[in-house]
């Protein structure tokens, strides 16, 4: 909206008092006194006043007329003749308007209005769309300094009227330029902004959009910038701008805030018009200038308040801002911000009309950050919501492939099955028929998942998969060991596809389906044939060790080695690469070739000097000299690796190396007690060296650890290091109490920040065996924040975990169990994991799942031992909690029959099994249990035989 | 009300000196009654507090029961923001230097509606924390729940627990803190405090996703609250790097360090890069 022009009469009483006495004096000394007639234009001129002050401009524009063709010309008329023009402006007829300005201008071209009245012209102009000339007087203006921004505003506006972006950008830069200090350069900005976006100059839009919010205080009018803003966000990003649209979106104001804002602006208007008025009863000389200034605010603050109370009425504008804000998010690929967004308008507008697609915009983006299964909750709530939602298929598809992205194929196959028929005429049906397939096929179910692939080849004959689960009945045939089917589907894909996605990966299927028939020979020729046609496939690796596997198992040796070699090289993962390379090494050792497992791995290091497995390799080249007899030169090779990386707790297999390090000490000692833990070591044929301390060795060879303490030659980690290896020393020599003493030191003369990986996960152990569990836990605290990739992370689980539990934060411990279960791959502590969880979930009464956790530690082979005697015994005691007595006395039973030399537990289960027998009235059978307890000599010193002694006397008595 | 006179002494012109010191401007005492007195000055005198005031060309004091008053119309203390600026920066020992006189000065005041009190012990309690002087930090803590009367102020004083909470490893409590602050303040400082100390939480439990939604409603819905954009900043990165998106961790800190280059995040931004690069 324009500016209107309103120079001359104003609300000031006091100056208009002033000015119509002026005026009025004038126009009364230009009559004799006997004609009357300088008192009748005195009473017109005050007559004109007032109605322009009322607003009639067209009465007082016609008095003042009046007035100035019957008065004689007087500089003293000069406010008349201004206000002549500003009533014809204000009354909206421009025209007339132009002409008393330029009249004006003619008679008083230096008088107090002039820059006015050429403003007034210009603006009429414009306002007639007569831009060349509007544009021209403007452009005479902006060199004034009083006007100049006003000019370049209306300038720039006339531009743009005239369709001259070009010139209007270049006009509103000039305005600009030099900062945004006043309300009329902001409107300018924003103008600019406006034309920036038409033009597609998404990085000055938002430059510029950022500057207009740097200088908020000086917007009064908030609602229209908001507006403006969001306006322009939606522009942008209808151009793909997101970035630009989001900076926008960002800026908008909420509505109650910008409801605040704006009351708060109006208030300032009012205070800074009351000002105003103020200055101008005190200075009358300040008029003119005020009283533009004055009826412009009344102007802005009217219209400011209608707008506030017509966007009061409106709905809240809020939840559209969010929801352009998360799409902004999600497509300049913030996916979280996009999430935060999405559950923000979810949890504070529940019953907005933007509810639908903020629900399915959210499962979407959950989807993209990996969140499968709050996507799934979400899939379902919006199924519940939105049944026949725009969105509903892509949400019936998306719950069913969520499920499959968390791994979770059960959950999967139920949903696509449930919306297969429940949405039969989806048109994602295609691809949820064939996911379908997918997820019973990644359950293992491969009859059923041929079955499905086949009714998606009935229903969809020319389906966008129709490829894929061709290949997939193939691969789902041999992984049902239905070799011969599934070379025959290969075979059958190969000819309908010869340039298929999967050709390829088929033919090397084939080679593995004639691997498992055992024709190695046909194996090793297609392996050759396939790689003759697909030379730099990524596959090649894989391919290589299938054909080194059958050289391997036809007995050609080397070609399996030279092969393996080649593979390894070839592997582009990791897995097939340690495959290949160790099979290789495994060869080489079978047949006593331990100069070519050291070649091999020599050759591996300067193969992949930055691979993950180097330091195993270097571990193996020490190996494999100890074992060729080279003990010097394997303590060389070991000492130079772990010299190398000692002060980098980073390179976790240095601890590797020291134990195989303290292995060839013991060797050299000839200490001979390097026993069942000191596998690696190759007995020697060369004659027995004469006894050497293996300490005095180590620190021979490694420096001292003592000796270097406070010494800046050494760093913290690698005395640390020196110390765990003397700690290796000593388990090698079957010593415990200097074992023990030495990664008590660790725990105690080293701060956590100096530790590497296994070292903070063994002190941490040391101290919480101790029940320092508050230093314990910073050296856990310390694993898990700073090595969280590490392979002794479990350390950190297991050992906070442990701490928790002791502390009664069950659901702490639970947290801790459960994770180093299942999220991290748990090396050492896989079954202290386990044991961990199951006791927490019987402490939090979590019966069955603390029965399934405890059944998964006795079922564990390997795990045999106390752990096992523990678990049998706590599942007598969830079956005693059950009531189940007869069921809870088995378990106890089999602890002191099958686990007898784990005498705690034994004892336990000998009282636990007598009280079961007294529940169940059995008191003879109890007595006889208290006995067996009480015959046992190891048990003597428990304090279950004195209970049982006890126990025993009152049943004896009771009989 | 007591009325004494007041003799122009030299130590009497110290006294008014360092009275301003921390409270420049004029203090106003609004009674229950709906009376206000303009003083020069403010002390506390037992059960009264006692005004300064112009009588005639001399001066004199006034003095009211606290139950008397509804308000003391105290002008802003300066130190606030600037203990709250050296905080930012790192610099614990200037905030508390800063922060400990008006702490003192409002100490005999701070059952008076208007006194800074709270304010400003609030922030010596996020000093105390910062100087790891947290034993100290929850006694002040606890001496401000007992006289805070406005809601806000409370939560935000409660939020300054939560890191003790944290530390203590009593997560359910400091959770709950920071749900009834999110749920019930309209203040989007304390908004974005509370979110942020939602997402230490979560981090520290482990759970990562959550504790990275926590953190992005800073800069998400509070980015004009700049004083809680780097902590925000550096907890998401921790977060994405814990998420294995490394990209996105980098560049979060490398943000965080060009933006508050001066802040203690900034600092720790550096040692989390490092650790970032080291496990490439």
């Amino acid at each position: 909206m324009l500016f209107r022009l309103s120079r001359g009469p104003s609300l000031n009483p006091v100056t208009i008092v002033a000015l119509i006495a002026a005026t009025a004096t004038t126009l009364a000394q230009q009559s004799s006194p006997s004609s009357g007639a300088g008192s009748d234009l005195a009473q017109l001129y005050s007559r004109a006043i007032a109605e322009f002050q009322a607003g009639d401009y067209a009465k007082a524009a016609a008095d003042l007329d009046g007035l100035l063709t019957r008065a004689e010309f007087s500089q003293q008329l000069e406010p008349a003749f201004f206000t002549l023009g500003s009533a014809y402006f204000n009354g909206a007829d421009y025209k007339k308007a132009i002409d008393a300005f330029k009249k004006y201008q003619a008679k008083f071209p230096n008088g107090p209005h002039t820059g006015d009245a050429t403003f007034g012209i210009a603006q009429a102009n414009l306002l007639t769309k007569n831009y060349a000339e509007a544009a021209a007087q403007f452009g005479v203006l902006e060199k004034d300094q009083r006007y100049r921004d006003q000019a370049l505003f209306f300038a720039a506006t006339t531009n743009r009227d005239a369709g001259k972006n070009a010139q209007a950008i270049s006009i509103l830069e000039k305005l600009t330029v030099t900062g945004l200090k006043t309300p009329i350069a902001l409107r300018g900005a924003t103008l600019l902004a406006q034309l920036y976006v038409e033009k597609g100059d998404a990085d000055k839009t938002i430059g510029l959009i950022k500057k207009i919010h740097e200088r908020l205080s000086l917007v009064d009018n908030m609602i229209e910038l908001n507006t403006l803003t969001v306006r322009l966000g939606d522009q942008l990003f209808e151009k793909n701008l997101y970035d630009g649209a989001l900076e926008c979106y960002l800026a908008a104001y909420p509505r109650e805030l910008l409801i605040q804002t704006q009351n708060d602006r109006l208030t300032r208007m009012q205070q800074r018009m009351d000002d105003q008025l103020a200055v101008a009863r005190r200075d009358p000389a300040q008029f003119g200038q005020l009283a533009t200034v004055i009826n412009q605010l009344k102007i802005d603050i009217a219209r400011t308040r209608k707008l506030l109370t017509d966007f009061e009425k409106l709905p809240s504008i809020t939840p559209g801002i969010y929801l352009r804000m998360a799409r902004s998010y999600y497509e300049t690929d913030h996916k979280w911000e996009s999430v935060v967004v999405y559950q923000e308008l979810m949890d504070r507008f529940p019953q907005i009309p933007e509810r639908e697609s903020a629900l399915f915009g959210l499962i979407v983006s959950l989807a993209e950050v990996n969140q499968p299964k709050k996507a799934q909750t979400f899939c379902e709530q919006y199924l519940s919501e939105f049944k026949t939602g725009p969105n509903a298929e892509a949400v019936g598809y998306m719950l069913g492939a969520v499920a499959l992205q968390a791994n979770d194929a059960q959950t999967a196959e139920t949903r696509f099955a449930q919306m297969l028929e429940s949405q039969p005429e989806s048109k994602l049906r295609d691809q949820m028929r064939y996911l379908l397939g997918n997820a019973k096929f990644m359950q293992g179910k491969y009859d059923e998942a041929i079955a499905e692939y086949r009714s998606y080849l009935k229903e969809f004959p020319n389906g966008q998969n129709i490829e894929d689960v061709k290949y997939r009945i193939a691969l789902t045939a041999l992984f049902s060991g239905n070799y011969r089917q599934a070379m025959d589907e290969l075979h059958g894909y190969i000819k309908k596809y010869p340039h298929g996605h999967w050709v390829s990966d088929s033919k090397y299927r084939l080679a593995v389906c004639k691997y498992a028939a055992s024709l190695y020979t046909e194996v090793i020729t297609d392996c050759n044939a396939w790689e003759n046609e697909f030379k730099n496939d990524r596959q090649l690796g894989e391919v290589l060790a299938l054909r080194a596997d059958a050289s391997a198992a036809s007995d050609q040796v080397s070609d399996a080695i030279d092969a393996y070699v080649r593979s390894y090289k070839a592997a582009t993962t990791d897995e097939v690469m340690n495959y290949s390379l160790f099979a290789a090494s495994k060869l080489f050792q079978k047949r006593g070739e331990w100069d070519r497992v050291a070649e091999l791995f020599q050759g591996f290091i300067e193969n992949k000097p930055d691979s993950p497995t180097f330091l195993s390799a270097l571990y193996w080249v020490g190996n494999a000299k100890a074992h060729e007899g080279k003990l010097e030169e394997a303590r060389q090779i070991t000492a130079d690796a772990i010299k190398k990386n000692i002060a980098d707790p980073r390179r976790e297999k240095v601890e590797l190396l020291l134990t195989q390090m303290a292995q060839l000490c013991v060797k050299k000692s000839g200490a001979g007690h390097a026993g069942a833990n000191a596998e690696h070591v190759p007995s020697e044929g060369s004659p027995t060296p004469p006894p050497v301390d293996p300490n005095v060795d180590l620190d021979a060879l490694l420096g001292s650890a003592e000796k270097n303490e406070g010494k800046g030659d050494q760093s913290a980690i690698a005395r640390a290091r020196i110390l765990f290896a003397k700690a290796e020393l000593a388990r090698l020599r079957r010593q415990p109490a200097e074992e023990e003493g030495n990664i008590a030191r660790l725990a105690e003369a080293f701060k956590p920040e100096e530790l590497s990986p296994l070292l903070l996960g063994r002190a941490g152990d040391n101290l919480l065996s101790k029940q320092k569990t508050d230093q314990a836990t910073r050296f856990y605290q310390r694993l898990m924040d700073e090595f969280p990739k590490s392979e002794f992370l479990d350390f950190a689980y297991c050992g906070l975990g442990e701490i928790a539990l002791q502390k009664r934060s069950l659901t702490e411990a639970l947290h801790y169990f459960s994770d180093g279960t299942e999220k991290i791959h748990a090396g050492q502590k896989m079954k202290d994991l386990t044991v961990g969880k199951a006791k927490t979930l019987l402490a939090m009464n979590k019966l069955e799942e603390a029965q399934k956790a405890f059944e998964q530690v006795a079922a564990v082979r390997e795990w045999r031992g106390e752990s096992t005697a523990f678990s049998m015994y706590s599942l007598g005691e969830i079956e005693a909690k059950r009531g189940h007595w007869a069921e809870a006395n088995i378990y106890f039973q089999r602890v002191y029959v099958a686990y007898r030399k784990f005498l705690p537990w034994v004892a336990k289960a000998y009282m636990r099994s007598a009280e079961s027998f007294e529940k169940l009235g059995k008191q003879k059978e109890a007595a006889n249990t208290y006995r067996e307890l009480l015959r046992n000599d190891k048990l003597a010193d428990f304090a279950e035989a004195a209970e049982a002694r006890k126990r025993l006397e009152a049943l004896d008595e009771g009989s | 009300m007591t009325i004494t006179a007041y003799h122009k002494s030299a130590a009497g012109l110290l006294c008014f000196i360092a009275l301003f010191a921390y409270s420049a401007g004029a203090q106003s005492i609004i009674l229950k009654a709906g009376q206000k007195i303009d003083t020069l000055g403010l002390r506390r005198d037992g059960d009264l507090i006692m005004g300064k005031v112009q009588v005639g060309t001399g001066s004199g004091e006034v003095g009211y029961k606290a139950e008397q008053i509804a308000k003391i119309e105290f002008p802003e203390p300066r130190a606030l923001k600037a203990a709250t600026g050296f905080l930012t920066q790192g610099q614990p020992e200037k905030a508390l230097a800063e922060i400990d006189p008006v702490v003192r000065y409002y100490e005999p005041f701070k059952e008076v509606a208007g006194a800074w009190w709270a304010q400003a012990a609030a922030i010596k309690v996020s000093v105390l924390a910062a100087l790891h002087r947290e034993v100290e930090g929850e006694t002040l803590t606890n001496e401000i729940l007992k006289t805070v009367t406005d809601p806000e102020t409370a939560r935000s004083v409660q939020l300054r627990l939560a890191g003790g909470l944290i530390r203590k490893k009593e997560f359910e409590k400091a959770i709950a803190i920071c749900n009834t602050a999110i749920s019930q303040s309209g203040d989007t400082s304390i908004l974005a405090e509370a979110w942020i100390k939602k997402g230490d939480v979560l981090l520290a439990q482990r759970q990562f996703d959550d504790a990275l939604l926590a953190y992005l409603h800073v800069p998400v819905f509070y980015s004009d609250e700049k004083e809680f954009l780097p902590g925000a900043l550096l907890g998401s990165a921790r977060v994405y790097w814990r998420l294995d998106d490394a990209k996105r961790a980098t560049k979060t800190l490398n943000d965080l360090i060009a933006a508050y280059p001066r802040s203690v995040e900034a600092a720790l931004a550096q040692s989390e890069l490092q650790k970032i690069d080291n496990h490439k």
